[in-house]
């Protein structure tokens, strides 16, 4: 290395040019960062905040009060009604010593073994920054039947595949067989529109999935509920057949990728760990991050192609504090929608109200009402079963550190009529101590009022019993906008990343199910539109997708 | 290069490597890829460009009866604003910590650093404290004012004991010492517990995600 490299001055970069500015370090951003560093161009990515991740960033506790407080003085748009609680309050007196122990997902999401996002992360070989695991179960939780004791165990062990439905001893044999053709039916492989010309859902397009689940598989009303909830992941007992099959359908192709369960989690705090693996293929490709307040964007100008007068001219221009001079680019990308502060698009783009409310919590005991429903369904049919069986299923008992926990609309008295889910990890996925859970609760946005707390209360209650958290935080997402892409040839435009048909109904209310996959997704189109702003420069770069 | 289907070949009777994960930090230009570049290749380029397109390089390291091997994450020039990302230090057992001995500056750095690992690292990190560019200072003999060392070893060496860390001066120009810190890490880098023998979720629970074809589960044909 050259001494010249270094920087001379406090406020000098090294390079007054990037092909490309990228605006925050969310995951579509990220991934578009990395995949054009990759492709031979300069790139400067920032990110007004001092961590990575953005809207998907992993926090420690402090950085996640610090965002809370941010929130309340309304400086991130993307969010509403946050608060936090410390119920114990030694934690909080104690927190610069522990507090970095913890990462924190503000968007806690779990990863379908087959899709977008796992697609990019193997072909852009990003995968092998970051430690995966697989969801240890799914268990939806069964609302007390009249006259029943409220004693009796209500969690119900979701089967993750045929060869648990086999062993499941409370399933008669005839819901067994009607399950398995269910199962055979919704799992094999289709193109993306053979759900149109599927024989069993003509004239069934306006079924629900529980009526479609009734009618034509003769499902019991509790095998339809555990399916539709715990499988399909509806939120609600309307929706339709058709996307909730479509979800299925990925649910049963992702078991067995990498082990029995069909879901993945990103160790030490979920995306934000995805977010940063992409940002360090693109430093390793040459791209160059600048965080913080020295990375805040002022003067910004974009000039229409027409007035570009000659070729040295870029379309981009800006101020950075980290740069003495104003910066070129001839595309920037904006996740963020801070960059033009007054842009109409942006405030267009962005959704005016709430989509969904989350609450993070933090257990230093597991409760029981949690154990109960991390335990694997009790079986009595030990003696039958040969010494392989038996080996997997104390596996199965003693992984217990990812867990998802759905709660069926209306099965908590003063809950959701939307079906409401927790997301439940223990250490051994590193995002809090030895001896410590993280617990995630997330719900549809009530259409009227906006109180996190008030939504996810009862179900908090629920599942903690007397335990008290160490800490406890709520807020409101609106529904993610479309990055802006702003470049000579088409100006000020969100990046119109249309859905795949497989997105197009209630993508809002799976975020955390298919919002991973989503944002790949929107990556390709920023990828594209990046090339095509570059490739008048950048003779050799295709513009055409790998 | 050519070495790995040997070593391959070899590792199928060899005791079970430790895998460590190793960080590189330390001030821009101090020789940190160098010094990388001399252990995994025993080379090293004059006037080498800053680190561009290396995710991690790795190395064996035979110590005794154990084999290491060494997975080197380089900065990729991340931490030039402070934006080092957290992910960088998750899962490191080993970190070099690495300064010009010609240049004091780098040194007040080095010490940001060991801090910096303390407080975002695991706390049973084995760090080495490494003083490059030994090379610049060879011919000095002692007392010569017109030295061009600024950081003199014991100074190098009281940062180390203060902080518990291993300490090493080297050059990667000549290869002094390089070995030795490998080799030195390596020897304080804990046995890992034997696990079970490797299955498709590797030890640590750690999926590679590009081997994921495993046949399914529930490969019942009923």
């Amino acid at each position: 290395m050259s001494d010249s490299l270094a920087p001379s001055s406090e406020n000098d970069i090294g390079q007054s040019h990037f092909d490309v500015t990228v605006v925050g370090t969310g995951l579509c951003e990220s991934i578009a960062a990395s995949a054009l560093a990759k492709r031979g161009l300069s790139v400067l990515h920032l990110d007004p905040h001092e961590y990575y991740g953005d809207r998907h960033a992993s926090l420690t506790v402090d950085e996640m009060v610090q965002w809370v407080n941010e929130i309340q003085a309304s400086a991130l748009h993307q969010y509403t009604a946050a608060s936090y609680e410390f119920p114990i309050s030694e934690f909080e007196s104690n927190l610069n010593k522990v507090a970095r122990q913890y990462a924190l997902s503000v968007f806690p999401a779990i990863l379908p073994a087959r899709g977008d996002l796992i697609d990019t992360l193997i072909a852009e070989d990003v995968g092998k920054y970051v430690s995966f695991r697989l969801v240890d179960g799914v268990s939806t939780y069964q609302k007390p039947r009249a006259g029943e004791l409220r004693e009796t165990a209500r969690w119900k062990r979701v089967p993750a595949g045929k060869d648990q439905i086999f062993k499941d001893s409370s399933l008669s044999l005839l819901d067994k067989r009607r399950l398995m053709k269910f199962i055979m039916f919704a799992s094999s492989e289709r193109s993306s529109d053979g759900w149109e010309t599927e024989p069993l859902l003509q004239g069934k397009e306006s079924q629900s999935i529980l009526e479609f689940l009734a009618s034509t598989f003769q499902l019991s009303h509790d095998l339809a509920d555990t399916i539709a909830y715990g499988i399909a992941f509806c939120t609600s007992p309307t929706e339709l057949a058709k996307p909730a099959l479509m979800r299925m359908n990925r649910y049963f192709r992702s078991i067995g990728r990498y082990g029995p369960s069909p879901f993945l989690v990103a160790q030490y705090g979920g995306v934000g760990e995805i977010t940063q693996a992409f940002c360090r293929a693109s430093a390793v490709y040459g791209g160059m991050y600048i965080l913080g307040p020295q990375g805040k964007i002022s003067d910004f100008t974009c000039t229409p192609q027409e007035k570009i007068s000659d070729h040295s001219q870029h379309a981009i221009s800006l101020r950075i504090p980290a740069h003495h001079e104003p910066v070129t680019s001839d595309v920037l990308i904006d996740g963020t929608g801070t960059v033009l502060e007054h842009s109409s698009s942006a405030t267009e783009g962005a959704a005016k109200v709430p989509s969904q409310v989350c609450c993070i919590a933090i257990l230093s005991e597991l409760p029981s009402q949690i154990q109960t429903a991390i335990a694997p369904n009790t079986t009595r049919q030990d003696d039958s079963a040969d010494p392989e069986d038996s080996k997997d299923e104390q596996v199965e008992e003693n992984a217990q550190d990812v867990f998802l926990m759905i709660f069926p609309p209306g099965s908590v008295q003063g809950g959701s009529t939307q079906a409401v889910r927790a997301l439940f990890m223990g250490s051994g996925t590193g995002s809090c101590p030895a001896g410590q859970f993280v617990l995630y609760l997330q719900a549809m946005a009530e259409v009227d009022s906006v109180v996190p707390k008030q939504t996810l209360q009862p179900y908090l209650e629920c599942l903690l019993g007397d335990v008290s958290p160490l800490f406890i935080t709520y807020y409101a997402v609106k529904a993610t906008a479309d990055p802006l892409v702003f470049s000579s040839p088409t100006t000020d435009t969100p990046a119109n990343t249309t859905p795949s048909s497989s997105l197009e109904q209630g993508q809002e209310e799976l975020v955390w199910f298919e919002g991973l996959d989503m944002e790949a997704h929107r990556a390709r189109e920023l990828i594209r539109r990046g090339l095509v702003a570059t490739s008048h420069r950048t003779h050799g770069v295709s513009a055409e997708e790998d | 290069m050519e070495l790995k289907s040997y070593d391959k070949y070899r590792m199928s009777f060899a005791p079970p490597t430790t895998s460590v994960k190793l960080v590189l930090l330390g001030e821009a230009a101090v020789g940190k890829s160098s010094l990388v570049l001399r252990f995994v290749s025993n080379d090293f380029q004059e006037n080498k460009e800053p680190t561009i397109g290396a995710a991690f390089l790795t190395q064996k390291c035979t110590i005794g009866e154990r084999t290491i091997k060494y997975e080197i994450w380089d900065t990729a020039g991340q931490e030039r604003f402070a934006s080092l990302a957290p992910m960088y230090y998750r899962n490191a057992q080993a970190a070099l910590v690495v300064y010009d001995i010609t240049k004091p500056a780098s040194f007040i750095k080095a010490r940001h650093w060991v801090k910096e690992l303390h407080e975002q690292a695991s706390k049973d990190i084995t760090i080495a404290l490494v003083g490059n560019k030994h090379d610049l200072v060879e011919d000095d003999n002692d007392g010569d004012d017109s030295s061009l060392r600024k950081v003199s070893i014991e100074e190098g060496q009281k940062l180390a004991d203060e902080e518990g860390l291993l300490f090493f001066e080297t050059s990667a120009k000549t290869a002094y010492n390089v070995n030795e810190v490998f080799v030195g890490i390596g020897s304080k880098i804990p046995e890992a517990p034997l696990l079970k023998p490797q299955q498709p979720q590797a030890t640590d629970g750690r999926i590679d995600l590009s081997t994921g074809t495993a046949p399914a589960a529930d490969g019942c044909a009923c």
